[in-house]
Protein backbone atom coordinates (compact mmCIF):
# COMPACT_ATOMS: atom_id res chain seq x y z
CA UNK A 1 0.00 0.00 0.00
CA UNK A 2 1.42 3.43 -1.15
CA UNK A 3 1.12 6.10 1.33
CA UNK A 4 0.35 9.92 -0.25
CA UNK A 5 1.76 12.76 2.49
CA UNK A 6 -1.76 13.87 3.64
CA UNK A 7 -1.91 10.48 4.79
CA UNK A 8 1.03 9.91 6.27
CA UNK A 9 1.06 13.68 8.17
CA UNK A 10 -2.55 12.46 9.42
CA UNK A 11 -0.58 8.91 10.77
CA UNK A 12 1.59 10.85 13.26
CA UNK A 13 -1.43 11.08 15.58
CA UNK A 14 -0.39 7.24 16.42
CA UNK A 15 2.88 8.66 17.78
CA UNK A 16 1.11 10.46 20.26
CA UNK A 17 -1.07 7.49 21.00
CA UNK A 18 1.39 5.01 21.45
CA UNK A 19 2.78 7.20 23.91
CA UNK A 20 -0.10 7.66 25.60
CA UNK A 21 -0.61 3.70 25.97
CA UNK A 22 2.74 3.73 27.44
CA UNK A 23 2.32 6.19 29.92
CA UNK A 24 -1.62 5.30 30.45
CA UNK A 25 -1.09 3.53 33.85
CA UNK A 26 1.42 6.16 35.47
CA UNK A 27 -0.03 9.27 34.04
CA UNK A 28 -2.63 11.52 35.66
CA UNK A 29 -6.27 10.58 35.39
CA UNK A 30 -7.77 13.90 34.24
CA UNK A 31 -5.89 13.32 30.87
CA UNK A 32 -7.86 10.54 30.23
CA UNK A 33 -10.36 11.49 27.98
CA UNK A 34 -7.45 13.33 26.01
CA UNK A 35 -5.51 10.07 25.78
CA UNK A 36 -8.78 7.96 24.38
CA UNK A 37 -8.95 10.68 21.85
CA UNK A 38 -5.88 10.02 20.56
CA UNK A 39 -6.49 6.22 20.43
CA UNK A 40 -10.06 7.15 19.07
CA UNK A 41 -8.33 9.58 16.55
CA UNK A 42 -5.48 6.94 15.43
CA UNK A 43 -7.73 4.26 15.25
CA UNK A 44 -10.13 6.23 13.30
CA UNK A 45 -6.82 7.87 10.79
CA UNK A 46 -6.00 3.86 10.16
CA UNK A 47 -9.81 2.84 9.08
CA UNK A 48 -10.23 5.76 6.87
CA UNK A 49 -6.15 5.08 5.06
CA UNK A 50 -7.47 1.16 5.15
CA UNK A 51 -11.01 2.21 3.38
CA UNK A 52 -9.38 4.30 0.95
CA UNK A 53 -7.23 1.35 -0.46
CA UNK A 54 -9.90 -0.08 -0.92
CA UNK A 55 -11.59 2.40 -2.67
CA UNK A 56 -14.29 2.53 0.17
CA UNK A 57 -15.86 6.08 1.41
CA UNK A 58 -15.20 7.27 4.81
CA UNK A 59 -18.11 9.43 5.87
CA UNK A 60 -19.71 6.63 7.60
CA UNK A 61 -16.60 6.22 10.17
CA UNK A 62 -15.50 10.02 9.87
CA UNK A 63 -19.12 11.37 11.12
CA UNK A 64 -18.67 9.06 13.74
CA UNK A 65 -15.88 10.36 14.60
CA UNK A 66 -16.54 14.15 14.56
CA UNK A 67 -19.51 13.48 17.11
CA UNK A 68 -16.55 11.42 19.47
CA UNK A 69 -14.33 13.90 19.53
CA UNK A 70 -16.49 16.84 20.38
CA UNK A 71 -17.81 14.61 23.26
CA UNK A 72 -14.49 13.54 24.41
CA UNK A 73 -12.99 17.33 24.11
CA UNK A 74 -15.57 18.41 26.28
CA UNK A 75 -15.63 15.69 28.60
CA UNK A 76 -11.31 16.57 28.78
CA UNK A 77 -12.30 20.20 29.76
CA UNK A 78 -14.60 18.92 32.58
CA UNK A 79 -12.21 16.54 33.98
CA UNK A 80 -9.11 19.55 33.31
CA UNK A 81 -11.76 21.78 35.92
CA UNK A 82 -9.96 24.69 33.68
CA UNK A 83 -12.78 25.75 31.53
CA UNK A 84 -16.02 23.46 32.15
CA UNK A 85 -16.81 23.67 35.71
CA UNK A 86 -20.26 24.04 35.52
CA UNK A 87 -21.72 20.53 35.44
CA UNK A 88 -25.22 21.87 33.68
CA UNK A 89 -23.06 23.65 31.02
CA UNK A 90 -21.63 20.41 30.93
CA UNK A 91 -24.93 18.34 30.29
CA UNK A 92 -26.38 21.19 27.91
CA UNK A 93 -23.04 20.90 25.90
CA UNK A 94 -22.79 17.32 25.42
CA UNK A 95 -26.68 17.12 24.43
CA UNK A 96 -26.57 20.30 22.00
CA UNK A 97 -23.61 18.62 20.12
CA UNK A 98 -25.28 15.16 20.33
CA UNK A 99 -28.56 16.63 19.09
CA UNK A 100 -26.83 18.87 16.36
CA UNK A 101 -24.98 15.67 15.25
CA UNK A 102 -28.13 13.71 15.07
CA UNK A 103 -30.52 16.37 13.17
CA UNK A 104 -27.41 17.03 10.27
CA UNK A 105 -25.97 13.90 10.15
CA UNK A 106 -28.53 11.36 10.56
CA UNK A 107 -31.72 13.55 8.99
CA UNK A 108 -30.20 16.46 7.13
CA UNK A 109 -27.42 14.74 5.13
CA UNK A 110 -27.36 11.11 5.60
CA UNK A 111 -24.63 9.58 7.56
CA UNK A 112 -23.38 8.71 4.21
CA UNK A 113 -22.11 12.10 3.43
CA UNK A 114 -19.91 14.62 4.82
CA UNK A 115 -21.77 17.91 6.09
CA UNK A 116 -19.67 21.10 7.29
CA UNK A 117 -22.72 22.43 9.54
CA UNK A 118 -22.17 20.41 13.13
CA UNK A 119 -18.12 20.47 12.07
CA UNK A 120 -18.40 24.53 12.12
CA UNK A 121 -20.25 24.10 15.02
CA UNK A 122 -18.89 22.02 17.50
CA UNK A 123 -14.89 23.63 16.59
CA UNK A 124 -16.85 27.03 17.32
CA UNK A 125 -17.50 25.80 21.07
CA UNK A 126 -14.15 24.05 21.25
CA UNK A 127 -12.77 27.25 20.32
CA UNK A 128 -14.13 28.65 23.14
CA UNK A 129 -13.95 26.76 25.98
CA UNK A 130 -10.08 26.40 25.00
CA UNK A 131 -10.15 30.41 25.62
CA UNK A 132 -12.06 29.62 28.61
CA UNK A 133 -9.44 27.45 29.99
CA UNK A 134 -6.16 29.48 28.77
CA UNK A 135 -7.98 32.23 30.35
CA UNK A 136 -8.23 30.22 33.74
CA UNK A 137 -4.26 28.72 33.73
CA UNK A 138 -3.52 32.17 33.01
CA UNK A 139 -4.07 32.99 36.96
CA UNK A 140 -4.16 29.41 37.97
CA UNK A 141 -0.99 27.80 36.87
CA UNK A 142 1.44 28.29 39.27
CA UNK A 143 4.79 27.08 36.86
CA UNK A 144 5.47 28.23 33.79
CA UNK A 145 2.40 27.79 30.95
CA UNK A 146 4.75 26.53 28.08
CA UNK A 147 5.12 23.11 31.03
CA UNK A 148 1.49 22.69 31.28
CA UNK A 149 -0.24 19.92 29.14
CA UNK A 150 -3.11 21.51 28.98
CA UNK A 151 -2.21 24.70 27.94
CA UNK A 152 -0.57 23.47 25.22
CA UNK A 153 -3.95 21.16 24.40
CA UNK A 154 -5.74 24.39 24.51
CA UNK A 155 -3.82 26.37 22.52
CA UNK A 156 -3.82 23.51 20.14
CA UNK A 157 -7.28 23.48 19.89
CA UNK A 158 -7.66 27.07 19.23
CA UNK A 159 -5.52 26.70 16.62
CA UNK A 160 -6.35 23.90 15.15
CA UNK A 161 -10.40 24.03 15.43
CA UNK A 162 -9.88 27.80 14.37
CA UNK A 163 -8.77 26.53 10.81
CA UNK A 164 -11.02 24.01 10.89
CA UNK A 165 -13.95 26.57 11.06
CA UNK A 166 -12.31 28.47 8.06
CA UNK A 167 -11.52 25.45 6.06
CA UNK A 168 -15.43 24.41 6.35
CA UNK A 169 -16.64 27.30 5.39
CA UNK A 170 -14.00 27.79 2.16
CA UNK A 171 -15.23 24.18 1.84
CA UNK A 172 -19.41 25.03 1.34
CA UNK A 173 -18.46 28.27 -0.30
CA UNK A 174 -16.17 26.06 -2.42
CA UNK A 175 -18.57 23.60 -3.71
CA UNK A 176 -19.14 24.53 -6.98
CA UNK A 177 -15.25 24.88 -7.36
CA UNK A 178 -13.33 22.45 -8.80
CA UNK A 179 -12.52 19.36 -6.94
CA UNK A 180 -8.42 20.46 -6.64
CA UNK A 181 -9.65 23.36 -5.62
CA UNK A 182 -11.28 21.82 -3.03
CA UNK A 183 -8.11 19.29 -2.45
CA UNK A 184 -5.63 22.64 -2.19
CA UNK A 185 -8.14 24.19 0.77
CA UNK A 186 -8.34 21.45 2.57
CA UNK A 187 -4.52 20.72 2.42
CA UNK A 188 -4.18 23.54 5.01
CA UNK A 189 -5.75 21.53 7.05
CA UNK A 190 -3.64 19.00 6.68
CA UNK A 191 -0.08 20.57 7.05
CA UNK A 192 -1.98 21.99 10.42
CA UNK A 193 -3.00 18.48 11.47
CA UNK A 194 0.72 17.99 11.23
CA UNK A 195 1.93 20.16 13.83
CA UNK A 196 -0.97 19.37 16.33
CA UNK A 197 -0.12 15.80 16.26
CA UNK A 198 3.40 16.51 16.72
CA UNK A 199 2.70 18.82 19.95
CA UNK A 200 0.22 16.23 21.17
CA UNK A 201 3.13 13.60 20.76
CA UNK A 202 4.79 16.06 22.92
CA UNK A 203 1.92 16.55 25.30
CA UNK A 204 1.65 13.31 26.29
CA UNK A 205 5.29 13.12 27.11
CA UNK A 206 4.53 15.99 29.66
CA UNK A 207 1.58 15.00 31.26
CA UNK A 208 2.26 14.48 35.03
CA UNK A 209 2.59 11.45 36.68
CA UNK A 210 -0.44 10.04 39.08
CA UNK A 211 0.46 11.22 42.45
CA UNK A 212 1.69 7.44 43.85
CA UNK A 213 1.93 7.23 47.36
CA UNK A 214 -0.12 4.83 49.77
CA UNK A 215 -1.09 6.31 52.82
CA UNK A 216 0.70 5.05 56.23
CA UNK A 217 -1.91 4.06 57.74
CA UNK B 1 -7.10 25.49 -10.92
CA UNK B 2 -8.29 28.50 -13.31
CA UNK B 3 -7.25 31.90 -12.63
CA UNK B 4 -10.51 32.68 -10.37
CA UNK B 5 -9.72 29.57 -8.21
CA UNK B 6 -6.33 30.68 -8.02
CA UNK B 7 -6.70 34.54 -6.78
CA UNK B 8 -9.28 33.34 -3.98
CA UNK B 9 -6.82 30.20 -3.19
CA UNK B 10 -4.04 33.05 -2.71
CA UNK B 11 -6.65 35.00 -0.44
CA UNK B 12 -7.39 32.01 1.45
CA UNK B 13 -3.39 31.39 2.51
CA UNK B 14 -3.08 35.47 2.98
CA UNK B 15 -5.83 35.44 5.37
CA UNK B 16 -4.67 31.85 7.18
CA UNK B 17 -1.37 33.15 7.21
CA UNK B 18 -2.56 36.47 9.22
CA UNK B 19 -4.74 34.48 11.45
CA UNK B 20 -1.72 32.17 12.19
CA UNK B 21 0.44 35.47 12.86
CA UNK B 22 -2.47 37.15 15.33
CA UNK B 23 -2.73 33.41 17.23
CA UNK B 24 0.96 33.26 17.44
CA UNK B 25 1.17 36.46 18.90
CA UNK B 26 -1.63 36.28 21.42
CA UNK B 27 -0.18 33.40 22.56
CA UNK B 28 3.31 34.36 23.23
CA UNK B 29 2.00 37.69 25.04
CA UNK B 30 0.28 35.20 27.02
CA UNK B 31 2.52 33.49 28.38
CA UNK B 32 4.64 36.62 28.94
CA UNK B 33 1.76 38.22 30.77
CA UNK B 34 1.43 34.58 33.24
CA UNK B 35 5.88 35.22 33.95
CA UNK B 36 5.09 38.12 34.95
CA UNK B 37 1.78 37.93 36.68
CA UNK B 38 3.18 34.77 38.16
CA UNK B 39 6.83 37.03 39.82
CA UNK B 40 4.48 39.39 41.02
CA UNK B 41 2.14 37.54 42.98
CA UNK B 42 5.09 35.32 43.97
CA UNK B 43 6.99 38.46 45.47
CA UNK B 44 3.82 39.51 46.96
CA UNK B 45 3.41 36.25 48.93
CA UNK B 46 6.89 36.41 50.18
CA UNK B 47 6.40 39.89 51.35
CA UNK B 48 3.46 39.30 53.53
CA UNK B 49 5.17 36.60 55.02
CA UNK B 50 8.13 38.04 56.01
CA UNK B 51 6.24 41.06 57.63
CA UNK B 52 4.38 38.64 59.42
CA UNK B 53 6.97 36.45 60.52
CA UNK B 54 8.49 39.69 61.46
CA UNK B 55 5.49 40.81 63.59
CA UNK B 56 5.23 37.60 65.19
CA UNK B 57 9.05 37.58 66.01
CA UNK B 58 8.61 41.30 67.54
CA UNK B 59 5.34 40.42 69.52
CA UNK B 60 7.05 37.07 70.51
CA UNK B 61 10.38 38.88 71.59
CA UNK B 62 8.13 42.15 73.23
CA UNK B 63 6.06 39.36 75.53
CA UNK B 64 9.34 37.19 76.15
CA UNK B 65 11.33 40.35 77.34
CA UNK B 66 9.45 43.01 78.71
CA UNK B 67 6.12 40.97 79.69
CA UNK B 68 7.49 38.09 81.95
CA UNK B 69 10.12 40.14 83.63
CA UNK B 70 7.43 42.39 85.15
CA UNK B 71 5.38 39.72 85.92
CA UNK B 72 8.20 37.93 87.41
CA UNK B 73 8.96 40.53 89.78
CA UNK B 74 5.28 41.61 90.75
CA UNK B 75 5.35 37.35 91.79
CA UNK B 76 8.54 38.05 93.54
CA UNK B 77 6.99 41.28 95.67
CA UNK B 78 3.88 38.99 96.47
CA UNK B 79 5.65 36.20 97.51
CA UNK B 80 7.84 38.59 99.81
CA UNK B 81 4.73 40.34 101.69
CA UNK B 82 4.39 39.49 104.68
CA UNK B 83 0.69 38.55 105.33
CA UNK B 84 -0.93 40.49 108.31
CA UNK B 85 -3.73 38.41 108.61
CA UNK B 86 -4.06 34.21 107.38
CA UNK B 87 -7.07 35.14 104.82
CA UNK B 88 -4.93 38.35 103.49
CA UNK B 89 -1.95 34.94 103.14
CA UNK B 90 -4.07 33.00 101.56
CA UNK B 91 -5.38 35.79 99.03
CA UNK B 92 -1.11 36.24 97.84
CA UNK B 93 -1.00 33.17 98.26
CA UNK B 94 -4.10 32.76 95.15
CA UNK B 95 -2.65 35.92 93.54
CA UNK B 96 1.04 34.72 92.67
CA UNK B 97 -0.43 31.08 91.16
CA UNK B 98 -2.39 33.25 88.90
CA UNK B 99 0.55 35.13 88.19
CA UNK B 100 2.31 31.75 87.76
CA UNK B 101 -0.56 31.40 85.64
CA UNK B 102 -0.24 34.17 83.25
CA UNK B 103 3.43 33.79 83.09
CA UNK B 104 3.36 30.12 81.65
CA UNK B 105 0.50 31.68 79.07
CA UNK B 106 2.53 34.40 78.26
CA UNK B 107 5.71 31.48 77.67
CA UNK B 108 3.24 29.82 75.52
CA UNK B 109 1.86 32.35 72.92
CA UNK B 110 5.68 33.86 72.74
CA UNK B 111 6.58 30.34 71.89
CA UNK B 112 3.45 30.02 68.96
CA UNK B 113 4.67 33.26 68.05
CA UNK B 114 8.13 32.47 67.36
CA UNK B 115 9.63 29.56 68.95
CA UNK B 116 13.16 30.24 70.37
CA UNK B 117 14.58 26.91 69.84
CA UNK B 118 14.05 27.70 65.91
CA UNK B 119 16.14 31.04 65.89
CA UNK B 120 18.53 29.62 68.39
CA UNK B 121 18.79 25.20 67.68
CA UNK B 122 17.76 25.28 64.50
CA UNK B 123 14.47 24.19 62.40
CA UNK B 124 14.91 20.56 63.12
CA UNK B 125 14.90 21.02 67.65
CA UNK B 126 12.22 23.62 66.59
CA UNK B 127 9.67 21.13 64.93
CA UNK B 128 10.84 18.09 67.33
CA UNK B 129 9.91 20.45 70.56
CA UNK B 130 6.76 21.17 68.59
CA UNK B 131 5.98 17.67 67.93
CA UNK B 132 6.78 16.96 71.74
CA UNK B 133 4.44 19.17 73.22
CA UNK B 134 1.57 18.36 71.18
CA UNK B 135 1.93 14.77 72.05
CA UNK B 136 1.67 15.52 75.61
CA UNK B 137 -1.74 16.58 75.53
CA UNK B 138 -2.46 12.91 74.93
CA UNK B 139 -4.68 13.43 71.84
CA UNK B 140 -2.07 11.87 69.20
CA UNK B 141 0.90 9.79 69.17
CA UNK B 142 3.32 11.25 66.37
CA UNK B 143 6.01 9.56 64.49
CA UNK B 144 8.61 11.93 63.63
CA UNK B 145 11.52 11.73 61.11
CA UNK B 146 14.58 13.91 59.97
CA UNK B 147 17.03 13.42 57.76
CA UNK B 148 19.96 15.12 59.37
CA UNK B 149 22.16 15.11 56.68
CA UNK B 150 19.77 18.14 55.24
CA UNK B 151 21.22 21.29 54.78
CA UNK B 152 18.09 23.82 54.42
CA UNK B 153 18.84 27.81 53.66
CA UNK B 154 18.01 29.65 57.26
CA UNK B 155 15.05 31.56 54.84
CA UNK B 156 13.34 28.85 54.73
CA UNK B 157 13.16 27.94 58.88
CA UNK B 158 9.99 29.51 59.75
CA UNK B 159 8.05 28.52 56.51
CA UNK B 160 8.71 24.99 56.81
CA UNK B 161 8.19 25.42 60.09
CA UNK B 162 4.87 27.15 60.03
CA UNK B 163 3.43 24.31 57.03
CA UNK B 164 4.37 21.47 59.69
CA UNK B 165 2.71 23.35 62.80
CA UNK B 166 -0.24 24.34 60.30
CA UNK B 167 -0.99 20.50 58.92
CA UNK B 168 -0.73 19.07 62.52
CA UNK B 169 -3.06 21.90 63.95
CA UNK B 170 -5.52 20.91 61.23
CA UNK B 171 -5.15 17.15 61.98
CA UNK B 172 -5.90 17.92 65.69
CA UNK B 173 -8.62 20.49 64.84
CA UNK B 174 -10.23 18.69 62.29
CA UNK B 175 -9.17 14.64 61.34
CA UNK B 176 -10.12 12.86 64.56
CA UNK B 177 -6.65 11.16 64.30
CA UNK B 178 -4.93 8.83 66.63
CA UNK B 179 -1.48 8.76 65.22
CA UNK B 180 0.11 11.49 63.01
CA UNK B 181 3.98 10.78 61.05
CA UNK B 182 6.18 13.69 60.43
CA UNK B 183 8.85 12.68 57.80
CA UNK B 184 11.37 15.65 56.77
CA UNK B 185 13.53 13.95 53.85
CA UNK B 186 15.73 14.58 50.93
CA UNK B 187 15.10 13.36 47.79
CA UNK B 188 17.69 14.20 45.03
CA UNK B 189 17.73 18.03 45.11
CA UNK B 190 14.16 18.46 47.14
CA UNK B 191 13.10 19.35 50.23
CA UNK B 192 10.58 16.29 51.01
CA UNK B 193 7.99 16.82 54.03
CA UNK B 194 5.10 14.33 54.41
CA UNK B 195 2.53 14.61 57.20
CA UNK B 196 0.34 11.49 57.24
CA UNK B 197 -2.20 10.68 59.97
CA UNK B 198 -5.27 8.26 60.51
CA UNK B 199 -8.14 10.15 61.02
CA UNK B 200 -11.56 10.82 59.01
CA UNK B 201 -9.77 12.19 55.18
CA UNK B 202 -11.77 15.22 53.64
CA UNK B 203 -12.63 16.09 50.52
CA UNK B 204 -9.61 18.65 49.48
CA UNK B 205 -10.86 19.97 46.06
CA UNK B 206 -14.21 21.01 48.00
CA UNK B 207 -12.46 21.92 50.60
CA UNK B 208 -10.49 24.93 48.93
CA UNK B 209 -13.66 25.72 45.85
CA UNK B 210 -16.20 26.34 48.98
CA UNK B 211 -13.43 28.39 50.48
CA UNK B 212 -13.17 26.76 53.75
CA UNK B 213 -9.53 26.21 53.25
CA UNK B 214 -7.99 29.31 54.92
CA UNK B 215 -5.14 27.00 56.31
CA UNK B 216 -5.08 24.82 53.26
CA UNK B 217 -4.84 28.08 51.11
CA UNK B 218 -2.23 29.62 53.58
CA UNK B 219 -0.20 26.35 53.20
CA UNK B 220 -0.16 26.74 49.29
CA UNK B 221 0.92 29.98 49.61
CA UNK B 222 4.07 29.50 51.88
CA UNK B 223 4.90 26.41 49.56
CA UNK B 224 4.78 28.44 46.50
CA UNK B 225 6.93 31.38 47.79
CA UNK B 226 9.27 28.43 48.39
CA UNK B 227 8.73 27.80 44.27
CA UNK B 228 7.60 23.95 46.03
CA UNK B 229 4.24 21.85 45.45
CA UNK B 230 2.06 20.88 48.03
CA UNK B 231 0.34 17.47 46.96
CA UNK B 232 -2.68 16.32 49.45
CA UNK B 233 -4.13 13.14 49.12
CA UNK B 234 -7.22 11.98 51.33
CA UNK B 235 -9.41 9.08 51.56
CA UNK B 236 -12.69 9.05 54.01
CA UNK B 237 -12.15 6.90 56.73
CA UNK B 238 -8.75 5.39 55.96
CA UNK B 239 -6.86 9.48 56.27
CA UNK B 240 -4.78 11.96 55.00
CA UNK B 241 -1.50 12.82 53.24
CA UNK B 242 0.62 16.12 52.67
CA UNK B 243 3.38 16.40 51.01
CA UNK B 244 5.30 19.20 50.06
CA UNK B 245 8.29 18.96 47.69
CA UNK B 246 10.19 22.23 48.10
CA UNK B 247 13.91 22.89 45.83
CA UNK B 248 16.77 23.43 47.70
CA UNK B 249 19.03 25.74 46.02
CA UNK B 250 22.43 25.68 45.89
Amino acid sequence: MQLTLPEIFSLTILLGAFISAVRFRTADSSFLPFMILLWVGAANEVLSITLMSYGSHTAVNNNIYVLLEALLILWFFRRSDAALKNTYVFIALLGACTLFWIIDTLFVFGIRQISSYFRIFYSFIIVLLSINAINYLLFAEKDSLLKSPTFLISVCFVVFFTYKILIEAFWIKGLNNSSHFRNNVYAILVYLNLLVNLVFALVTLWIPRKQERSLLF
Amino acid sequence: MDPQETRTFALILIVCFTLGIIIIYFIVSIIRQQRRTLNIQKSVVLTELTAIERERARIATDLHDDISPVLSVIKFQIDNTVAATTADGQQLQAASQYIDEVLSRVREISSNLMPSSLLRKGLHVAIEEYLRKVEESGLVTINFSYDESLVIPEAYYANIFRIVQEVVYNVLKHAKATSVAVKVSQQKRKLVILVQDNGIGFDYSNTLAKGDGFGLQSLKNRTEAMDGRMVVQSKVAVGSAFLFTIPLKS
